[in-house]
């Protein structure tokens, strides 16, 4: 077991500007300075504690550290949310146009810098600067909220206009929504960008080394080279054109985090895991151990998961389908990786008949078995796109930010439930 | 250092102003086949919250709090523009606190090491013995101390400790995989042996047929299963914001339950992980009677929605998780306990199901759609394993409780919600059974 000490300093500054359709503001702030700390005992045990209190260390080298954290990382900078705020008049004037009364939007601002030092070794610097907008509207009474953001990790920049087309187009699915009887499995197209949080959650979990060591996940059985997913599907943790996590230099155990195929062509080329888990399981790669902040223990997490591009364009995919859901705003979702099973909430979905969309769903549920829908791709688009900077992810009660990316992808064979029924 | 913060708010130009001290020693133990984990954290965290004579509050989380970190937070804070025109609810925040005496911490918890935990583990496997093919794939335990120190400008002062305890384990057996989570105060409350045959029930069950039954044959509800039921269903007793336009009022008062349902929120219940003497904006917590004789007669409010809808606090209002705001969450919601035994319960419920969990899988029509699993029933005890799927919507699942049982079980998940064992003359024609 390789278990080297191990420093982690973090500094976080985390500010919340809420807008509601009241006309009230709620301004909130968040200022968190701490240490974990790897024993070099050649165990596992970790401490963590807040920067001023750190036992057995001279104030003077704490105040240290914290200034180099402070200071050469331009934390101060801050960005203004009431001003960006005070420029989207035209948000809120669409939004009061379509729910008048009934929505709010948040904006965030995080700034996040780590100084890892691995024992023997030089610091490595990670930043993470962030801000994102998230809308969230009551459609009905007493029914369903929707939630639609757009977020950014370089500079200040929001894309509201593209935002408030969404708004719009979203409820436009809604308001003319058709119920059909849907049920049984059905062909399942979705969009590119967004879409690929259904193979983060499905196959990205399912390949975490701690999920294949205690036998949670579906494919804990299966080595490398094995297939566990249809030929055409090729998915890596990295993109060299993705800039999300440009500045974030290493994992939170210091290892530098390289992209890799996780799966290629169908085929299982590697687990993601840390530095106790790589020596663990066979084809365990180190370099995805990740923590939401200094008081948690890393667990091995992504950090992007991509599906590759394939070769044919959307218009012929969606062109191919006899009867089959259109998602194309992705909400929640939940897999049940013990038991095999997904559910996923997608906001608004349109029905495709003879190679056409031809009605409008609104919020369908999609749901199915792990293995057969990853083994259920059958054909994968050639209009790559990143996500919209939102996608965020929940393991063990640590909420992390994620990058996914994919084209569009056809899913053979997935349970579809609209949230209305016929 | 709470009247320092408040003195300071003040100085800085609100007009009231509240604080909360949340000192957090947490030492957590892993075992796994491949190895140990052990993780020891300390967190001393200050929220506080500024009113002006309008608009909402603006609030703060700070890590380590030292004089200078309060005075920028609150700098940044006050330095804040765009004011909004609603309201301020600094006047119903609370004035003063009862002294209230409840068993909700363990010395012997705070005290747990290694050793201690390895003795559990081994206890564990011990246990794990009684059913062959049962496997232990890790184990883990959280030990949480905690203590609060609230304070406010209108002269609110208190503080209580309190400990928690969370074990999760990853069991598995034939073939199947579960991860069981339990929490308590104290820790002689652990029972290793009720723990791993908990799981070997709930695993068995996932082994069942599918089964298509009659809506009107008897069902028995474990906890787990209903406490799963009221998880679901538990918003609705939320008082709702501002601008969900869902009318509320029109549901309280009618009867849409029957007579023998009640619901209660209790914050101050002995040796529950849900429990405190007051919220985290330091109102008193009391029993909420939200269900009595089939009607729905309360919903829980912190102070901010309370105020909105003219009417008080129940002494809900929690910071879970990031939030530096307080917000509506259960302390321990439950439906009381009957009288009688499981096994009356079992008799009666001859040739019906005994369902063991309820397992959420998507929503349809404003219902709930769940995957059911247990086991028939038959002779008065637990038969052959089934499953099947459940289409129903809240008062429907209870609209035909007929009994309840006099052992009640709580099942914490960031809410301690609890039930008795509960016989239901199937459920309502309504709602559907199907594989």
């Amino acid at each position: 077991m390789n278990v080297k000490p191990f420093d982690l300093y973090e500094q976080i500054e985390y500010a919340l500007l809420t807008v509601m359709a009241s006309g009230e503001r709620e301004r909130l702030l968040r200022r968190h300075c701490g240490l974990l700390r790897r024993a070099g005992n050649g165990r596992r045990d970790w401490l963590s504690m807040a920067l001023n209190t750190v036992k057995g260390e001279p104030l003077e080298a704490i105040h240290t550290k914290r200034r180099l954290i402070e200071d050469s990382l331009e934390i101060k900078q801050k960005i203004d949310l009431d001003r960006i705020a005070w420029q989207h008049d035209s948000l809120y004037t669409l939004l009061d146009r379509l729910v008048p009364g009934a929505w709010k939007v948040q904006y965030r601002a995080e700034m996040n810098r780590r100084l890892h030092i691995p024992q023997g070794l030089d610091p490595i610097v990670s930043r993470f600067d962030y801000l994102g907008v998230l809308v969230s509207v009551h459609l009905d009474p007493g029914g369903q909220t929707l939630e639609i953001g757009e977020g950014s990790v370089r500079g200040a920049k929001l894309n509201i206009d593209g935002l408030c087309g969404r708004i719009e187009a979203l409820f436009e699915n809604h308001r003319s929504r058709k119920n059909y009887a849907l049920d049984g499995p059905m062909d399942l197209i979705l969009a590119p960008g967004d879409g690929a949080i259904l193979f983060h959650e499905i196959a990205g979990h399912s390949l975490e080394a701690d999920h294949i060591a205690q036998h949670q996940s579906p494919l804990w059985k299966a080595k490398v080279g094995d297939t566990v997913a249809s030929g055409t599907l090729t998915l890596c943790s990295g993109d060299p054109r993705d800039t999300f996590f440009g500045q974030v230099n290493c994992d939170d155990e210091g290892e530098p985090n390289k992209p890799i195929d996780l799966i290629n062509n169908g085929q299982l080329t590697a687990f993601m895991g840390d530095s106790f888990y790589e020596s663990e399981i066979e084809g365990c790669q180190k370099g995805f151990a990740r923590c939401s902040d200094y008081t948690q223990v890393p667990q091995p997490r992504m950090f992007g998961l991509f599906v590759k591009s394939g070769t044919q364009c959307p218009e012929e995919i969606i062109g191919g389908i006899r009867r089959g859901v259109y998602a194309s705003e992705f909400g929640p979702g939940t897999a049940r990786l013990e038991r095999d099973r997904f559910q996923f909430r997608i906001h608004a979905a349109d029905l495709i008949e003879e190679g056409k969309i031809t009605a409008h769903l609104g919020a369908v549920d999609v749901m199915g078995s792990i293995r057969e829908t990853l083994l259920g791709v059958k054909v994968v688009g050639d209009d790559f796109r990143f996500d919209r900077g939102v996608s965020y992810c929940v393991k063990n009660r640590q909420v992390i930010h994620v990058r996914v990316g994919q084209p569009t992808v056809h899913i053979g064979g997935v349970g579809v439930k609209p949230l209305l029924s016929s | 250092m709470i009247d320092w913060v408040i003195n300071e708010a003040l100085k800085s130009g609100f007009s009231t102003a509240d604080a909360l001290r949340q000192k957090e020693r947490s030492r957590e133990f892993w075992w796994s086949p491949t190895g140990q984990q052990y993780h020891f954290r300390t967190q001393d965290l200050l929220y506080i919250r500024g009113f002006w004579d309008g608009g909402l509050p603006v609030g703060c989380c700070l890590t380590a709090p030292s004089r200078n970190l309060v005075r920028q937070g609150l700098r940044d804070l006050s330095g804040s523009g765009m004011p909004d025109t609603s309201p301020s609810y600094a006047r119903f925040l609370p004035k003063s606190l009862e002294k209230v005496r409840l068993q909700i911490y363990d010395e012997e918890a705070t005290k747990i090491a290694t050793p201690d935990f390895s003795r559990f583990v081994d206890r564990l496997f011990e246990s794990a013995l009684y059913y062959p093919k049962c496997e232990i794939r890790s184990v883990r335990l959280m030990q949480l101390e905690k203590k609060v120190y609230i304070g406010n400008s209108l002269g609110l002062n208190g503080k209580y400790r309190k400990t928690i305890l969370t074990l999760s384990m990853v069991l598995g057996f034939e073939g199947e995989w579960i991860n069981l989570t339990e929490s308590r105060v104290f820790w002689q409350d652990f029972d290793p042996l009720r723990l791993i045959t908990r799981g070997v029930n709930l695993l068995r069950s996932f082994k069942g047929e599918p089964w298509s039954g009659k809506n009107s044959v008897s069902m028995v509800f474990s906890p787990e299963s209903s406490a799963m039921a009221l998880r679901l269903f538990a918003a609705r007793f939320r008082l709702p914001d501002r601008q969900s336009a869902f009318n509320w009022r029109n549901e309280d008062y009618s009867v849409i339950f029957p007579q023998l349902f009640r619901l209660e929120d209790e914050a101050q219940l002995d040796r529950q992980p849900g429990s405190v003497p007051f919220d985290d904006e330091g109102v008193q917590c009391r029993l909420s009677r939200l269900v009595d004789r089939g009607r729905i007669v309360r919903r829980i409010a912190d102070v901010r929605r309370g105020a909105y809808w003219q009417m008080p606090s129940s002494g809900n209002g929690f910071r879970t998780g990031n939030a530096v705001l307080p917000s509506i969450h259960f302390s321990n919601l439950s439906i009381p306990a009957g009288v009688y035994s499981f096994r009356r319960l079992l008799s009666d419920a001859n040739g019906g199901v005994l369902v063991t969990m309820l397992w959420p899988l998507s929503t349809q029509d404003g219902q709930s759609i769940c995957q059911a699993f247990g086991f028939r029933i038959s002779d008065g005890d637990m038969a052959q394993p089934v499953r099947f799927i459940i289409k129903t919507n809240f008062p429907d699942f209870f609209l035909r409780l007929q009994k309840t049982s006099k052992e009640r079980r709580f099942f914490y998940h960031g809410v301690n919600i609890g039930s008795p064992f509960l016989l239901s003359e199937g459920i309502s024609k309504d709602d559907v059974i199907y594989v």
